[in-house]
């Protein structure tokens, strides 16, 4: 850690614990130790919610390019329980409805967020039989979501990343090691975690594919694929 | 998306680009993508959400990636097309918010019911007819004195060729909605000759102008002919429901096809066959060729009709990509398509980054082969004006003659006549918006993004005042909203009727007031309040006679001609694109976007640019500055 | 240090630092602990308050009661007719209505009380509410928030989203807002209080609708929880960290809503088959109110408010005015009948009735005399109807001109005579629950004569 941001976390502390202190009047580069600290002149905005079209676009895209029906159909093939309706989701996922005047919904609330939930374990679920467990096998750049070799056995850290990789950039539109946050380390724990935990009994997926599933779901149910 | 063939043809598109490269590792690009910053991906994905409508794929990442990328070349072509369209029309749908609940476009004069009768040889007949169709028949209806009156209820009641004598069946008052009731008898051949007739009809036949059709309609090859038009069983099959129907028995005067007839009662007038009247006044008045003005109600009655068609109610996607299949009766068929009419309007504006201005002042509109139909007789099947004056809708005459009614995804741009202004006399905006001043206030919101609003402490005392331009209080609002509303005075109230200034002028001497008040047959159009000893005031024209005059072209003149138009362009596309309103300190950003936007002649596009090349919609990041300053690159 | 090193001491270490700060404050609890329950009506397109709330009967000055002529009387069940003709003496000017008087009190009706009537005793009607618009969505906004539209925008937060952020935060779902006019706009609201906005109940039990077939529930937890710390972890690091941070308190009620299994709670046929009385073929919205009684008695929301309409009857369908608001008000009939029933689910010597506040509004009121398309139009005066045990039952608060219909000054405020606003309204329903009325409100003062 250099010393300019020892200095910032200290002080970060030290206003907490000093709170309702007199401040003294300076400007920033009178602050010892902010004498070249930079002052962030960029533009701040707050993200914003992905359209309820660019949503279901994008998801209709990621699943093969089918038209929402054919999707549908698709979706619910083999009574997976995966999905209803898109006219069931659709007044949740925010669409406006112009016959009664209700307007579109910008902000996530929680049941937009269950909404995400049912959506995006569909894909992946349904996505995941097409790509691993159809007959014949389909290859690797013919599958719709899971775009590399899966093991029969659970991988190692560094096989991980590298499959992670290709889902983080297919969902989120960037290259894993550019994410703010330690993702990979932490989808890897949820992969193991899923692995570990799998009851295939009633299940149709093995710990593997369940594992698999899981960091899918993360993906397509993270707030960054939500928001733009 | 609001134009087939580039809609329908990008999906294999789509499907190649997930194929594309895509090898172990999903094809992920080798190129060097460390010199692409985390914001760079990020501006990268916010630009195909907002102009291709979806995250970027594989493909596009690929294509961001390479070294020789360059990014404006990249906008400048995607700011074209397909998707780009859809989103700014994403923006004026939200706001006009194009469909409506009660919305129904059903008469007995655009309608055609049926009656199950049996034939001369038992067997069970659908018999087709419109109830408000004019009949050779009518002129022979007894007095109601007559013992043999009764018979004729057919006819005078529900609008029946046959009478109760001929078919054994009884219909109730219309008003009661109860099926036919007694038994039905085989109706004697020469009858059936006599009073109908056998058509293959436009749903099922789409050469059904042809003199022998022979193209039926097949669930098999029309959806790709005829894509999204799916019948119904109820018209694709007999009252056994098993047996195909291969033509219709419809009474005889629906079939006739011309476009003008002699009117029954003064047979030097000719009637435009194509209106309400020219349906109850002449005989000789059908549904035209494959009874193509008119709509099947699959029922009885007119006004309950049975399912005819299979369609969605959700179309945000757009129709050629429904989320839904339903069963739909004629008027929410119609009213879908009547609800597209705006939402096509806008689309193509933006296709073709035409003046936005024309959005209140074009005189043309598109259509499709339902809303051709609907044109052609049920947007006037309820106006009972003989002359229909300067419409302010599309002529019948103007329907492109290859439109079939089963093309629902061609749209094609028509003249929609000397007194329409764009969207504003669109029937969706006039019903939707059913008063003057709804109408006014939409309009004021939508393109000058201002609301009537009073001022804080404002009293209402009660007054006499009728003149709310005057009244204490009311004319805060009333004084700048009442001669808006004036530009509405001539589209009916609840409905898109126009009242021509020859059959109405704004002030008409021929309902002034006498003795204090204006003739009774003037008081479903003037006013009696604001009429006067010399003159009668039309209805919602008091505020101003002259904007009454100038109609929806003068609305579309006067809001163009306004500061705060072109601003507001600018206002509601930043909204959008940035997802959030905009603040004082955003002024320097809109005032730039609007000078795009007027420089550039009102085409959106230059002001689109403007945006997306913005530090608020490209260089923002939502980095603390704290996180910032650890030398983050956002 | 890599960025990651240092994100994570910005996440971890200096977390005690960041707990002052707003991202923080939003995890505290309610302001006052309550086990009160909210239910906000909206009767949408504007009522003609001449036939309910307060009513006229008789042709005086610009007033033109609805009539035989005006109204389809055969569904009202308080409907009687005046014995004397409207003008005095022609049968065919149509007969009015004779007034329909509580048993006792200052309570006075018209025949579209219905059923309500034999609740009189715990009804507060504010009459004369001044609205100064006449535009729907200017007058739907300023009921709901007590705020003019500030050029096409809402300004402030509505009721639901006030009541919601002060009482509702520990609330699985803390407003639920069916087609109501909901805002969440202004300083010092938690994003847990966002109103989850709906068009209806029934189509959203499919997202709670979970598969069995594949990954465990667990396993979608584990997603969530794993999405929930992310959400939480770029919150931290972000300038305006509101969107992130309500998007982690959403993954924790998700996770809630999975565990408590509600999908009961939006189907359709289980409200309708457990709340029968009501007459959903009748009464539009009587699925909202069957939901809101089923949320209130799981204590899974804290307010559910929804839309009812419309009332928008400019033409020949003001026949059917008087009967919508007769179903409105038979359906408040029936849920204070099922609010007596229900015990309280946290306090199980009341039942819920005793702990339920109900505000009906509208956008404002129709003008007093029939247009010539035999419908009524805008008009700027308006009435509220409230029902809750923090206020006096039987009371009537405010009033109209007789001739005119125009709201007359109800009494003496801080700022001199006037009429009732409607953020007097909100701000009097706010602070009758303890609340300071100046969190939410810039304007409105309390009308203490109508609280108990």
């Amino acid at each position: 850690m250099n010393t300019k941001l020892t200095f910032l976390c200290g002080a970060l502390l030290l206003s907490a614990s000093c709170k309702g202190q007199d401040v003294p009047s300076l400007t920033l580069d009178q602050v010892p130790g902010h004498e070249s600290l930079a002052q962030d002149t960029t533009h701040k905005e707050s993200p914003r919610l992905v359209p309820a079209e660019a949503y279901i676009r994008t998801y209709l895209t990621l699943f093969g390019g089918l038209t929402a029906l054919q999707a549908q159909t698709q979706l619910t093939a083999g009574g997976s329980g995966l999905f209803d309706t898109w006219t069931a989701y659709l007044g949740a996922l925010g669409l406006p409805n112009y016959s009664t005047d209700m307007a579109r919904n910008t902000q996530t609330n929680s049941l937009m967020i269950a909404n995400f939930e049912r959506l995006g374990v569909a894909l992946c679920d349904k996505a995941l039989e097409k790509d691993l467990k159809s007959t014949p096998q389909v290859a690797v750049g013919s599958r719709l979501i899971y775009n590399f070799d899966v093991p029969q056995t659970a991988v190692d850290a560094a096989g991980f990343a590298d499959r992670f990789a290709v889902l983080h950039r297919k969902f989120l539109g960037y290259p894993a090691k550019l994410a703010p946050t330690d993702r990979t380390t932490r989808f890897f724990a949820l992969y193991n975690e899923t692995i570990k935990n799998h009851n295939p009994t009633g299940s149709r997926f093995t710990a593997v594919e369940a594992g698999w599933a899981t960091v899918c779901q993360g993906l397509i149910r993270h707030p960054e694929f939500q928001l733009y | 998306m609001r134009h087939a063939q580039t809609s329908l043809s990008r999906r294999p598109t789509v499907v190649a680009s997930l194929l594309l490269g895509l090898c172990l590792f999903g094809g992920q690009s080798q190129a060097a993508t460390a010199e692409k910053t985390l914001l760079d991906y990020k501006y990268f994905r916010t630009l195909c959400i907002d102009l291709l409508g979806r995250m970027p794929t594989e493909q596009d990442l690929q294509e961001f990636e390479r070294s020789d990328f360059n990014l404006e070349s990249w906008i400048d072509t995607h700011l074209s097309g397909d998707t780009y369209a859809d989103r700014l029309t994403r923006i004026y749908s939200d706001l006009l918010r194009p469909q409506t609940v009660s919305f129904q476009v059903g008469t007995n004069r655009n309608t055609l019911a049926r009656i199950l009768v049996k034939d001369d040889t038992g067997k069970d007949t659908w018999v087709y007819y419109r109830p408000g169709q004019r009949r050779a028949r009518h002129a022979q209806v007894p007095k109601t004195t007559d013992p043999t009156y009764p018979q004729w209820n057919n006819l005078v009641k529900a609008g029946f060729c046959l009478l109760e004598s001929e078919t054994g069946l009884k219909y109730p008052d219309v008003n009661a909605a109860l099926p036919p009731t007694g038994t039905a008898k085989p109706v004697d051949k020469a009858v059936l000759d006599q009073y109908t007739v056998v058509v293959k009809p436009w749903w099922l036949y789409s050469d059904y102008k042809s003199s022998s059709p022979a193209d039926r309609y097949n669930a098999t090859t029309w959806p790709a002919r005829f894509p999204g038009y799916t019948l119904n069983n109820e018209l694709l099959k007999e009252s056994d429901t098993k047996t195909d129907t291969m033509q219709i028995r419809v009474c005889k005067e629906e079939a006739n096809t011309v476009a003008s007839a002699p009117m029954d009662t003064a047979p030097t007038t000719t009637l435009d066959c194509r209106t309400g009247y020219g349906v109850s006044n002449s005989q000789g008045c059908g549904c035209g060729p494959g009874l193509e003005l008119c709509m099947p109600a699959a029922n009885f009655l007119a006004s309950q009709p049975r399912a005819a068609f299979v369609s969605s109610r959700n179309t945000l996607l757009g129709v050629d990509d429904p989320t839904d299949a339903q069963a739909f009766e004629y008027r929410t068929w119609q009213s879908l398509w009547v609800a597209e009419e705006p939402q096509v309007f806008f689309y193509n504006l933006f296709l073709e980054d035409r003046d936005f201005r024309e959005v209140v002042s074009a005189k043309y509109t598109y259509v499709n082969g339902p809303l051709a139909q609907f044109y052609k007789l049920s947007s006037r099947s309820n106006w009972n004006d003989k002359d229909l004056g300067s419409t302010s809708l599309p002529s019948p005459d103007a329907m492109p003659a290859n439109l079939l009614p089963q093309d629902l995804m061609n749209w094609q741009k028509v003249d929609a006549g000397s007194s329409s202004a764009g969207i504003l006399t669109m029937p969706l905006f006039l019903f939707k918006y059913a008063t003057r001043r709804s109408r006014a206030h939409a309009v004021y919101n939508m393109f000058l993004c201002r609301d009537f609003v009073a001022p804080a402490g404002l009293l209402l005392p009660p007054s006499k005042e009728s003149d709310l331009m005057k009244r204490e209080g009311c004319a805060a609002c009333h004084q700048t909203l009442e001669p808006l509303s004036a530009y509405f005075a001539r589209w009916v109230e609840n409905d898109w009727s126009y009242l021509d200034p020859k059959q109405y002028p704004a002030q008409s001497d021929a309902c002034k007031q006498v003795g204090g008040k204006i003739p009774a047959s003037c008081n479903t159009r003037y006013d009696n309040i604001f009429s006067t000893p010399t003159t009668g005031m039309l209805r919602g024209a008091y505020a101003s006679v002259e904007n009454t005059d100038l109609g929806a072209k003068g609305m579309g003149e006067y809001l163009t001609h306004r500061a705060d138009f072109a601003p507001c362009v600018a206002q509601n596309v930043a909204e959008s694109f940035l997802g959030r309103s905009l603040g004082t300190e955003d002024s320097a950003l809109r005032d730039q976007m609007t000078t795009a936007l007027v420089e550039g002649g009102y085409r959106v596009k230059p002001l689109v640019k403007v945006l997306l090349k913005s530090q608020q919609y490209r260089s923002a990041n939502n980095l603390s500055s704290t996180v910032w300053r650890s030398g983050v690159t956002p | 240090m890599n960025r990651r090193n240092f994100i994570q001491s910005i996440v971890g270490g200096s977390a005690a630092a960041a707990l002052g700060t707003p991202l923080f404050q939003a995890f505290a609890g309610p302001e006052v602990s309550t086990d009160e329950f909210f239910i906000f009506i909206h009767a949408q397109g504007a009522w003609d308050i001449t036939v309910g709330l307060d009513p006229r009967n008789e042709r005086v000055g610009l007033i033109e009661p609805g009539s035989t002529n005006t109204i389809d009387i055969a569904p009202l069940k308080k409907w009687v007719s005046r014995t004397t003709p409207l003008d005095g003496t022609t049968a065919a000017s149509g007969y009015s209505f004779e007034l329909v008087r509580p048993a006792s009190g200052p309570l006075v009706f018209g025949p579209a009380i219905g059923d309500l009537l034999r609740h009189y005793n715990r009804l507060t009607v504010v009459n004369g509410i001044a609205m100064n618009t006449v535009s729907h969505q200017d007058g739907t906004a300023f009921s709901a928030t007590g705020r003019h539209l500030a050029g096409t925008k809402t300004s402030g937060p509505s009721i639901d989203t006030m009541m919601a952020n002060s009482f509702g935060l520990g609330q699985l779902l803390p407003a639920v807002s069916i087609n109501y006019p909901s805002s969440f706009v202004g300083q010092g609201l938690d994003r847990r209080a966002v109103p989850l906005t709906i068009a209806g109940i029934g189509t959203l039990a499919a997202s709670l609708r979970r598969a069995t077939l594949y990954e465990s529930a667990a396993a979608r937890d584990g997603v969530t929880v794993m999405l929930s710390q992310e959400a939480l972890d770029l919150a931290k690091m972000s300038a305006n960290p509101d969107v992130m941070t309500g998007m982690h308190l959403q993954f924790e009620g998700l996770r809630r809503m999975n565990q408590e299994n509600l999908i009961n709670l939006f189907t359709d046929s289980y409200l309708r088959g457990k709340y029968t009385n009501f007459a959903y073929s009748t009464m539009s919205a009587s699925v909202n109110a069957a939901f809101a009684l089923e949320s209130l008695s799981r204590n899974a929301s804290r307010c559910v408010s929804f839309a009812y309409g419309s009332f928008d009857t400019h033409f020949t369908n003001y026949r059917n005015q008087a009967l919508l608001q007769q179903n409105l008000f038979d359906l408040l009939a029936i849920m204070l009948d099922y609010l007596d029933q229900i015990p309280h689910p946290t306090k199980s010597a009341d039942k819920l009735s005793d702990h339920t506040h109900i505000l009906v509004v509208s956008d404002f009121c129709r003008t007093p005399n029939i247009n010539a398309a035999q419908g009524r139009d805008h008009y700027p005066n308006n009435s509220s109807l409230i029902i809750s045990p923090k206020f006096k039952g039987n009371m009537s608060f405010g009033s109209s001109d007789p001739e005119q219909l125009l709201s007359l000054p109800a009494k003496t405020f801080s700022d001199g005579q006037r009429p009732v606003s409607p953020a007097d309204v909100l701000a009097t329903f706010v602070s009758a629950h303890g609340v300071d009325p100046r969190k939410y409100l810039r304007d409105g003062e309390v009308l203490t004569e109508i609280l108990r």
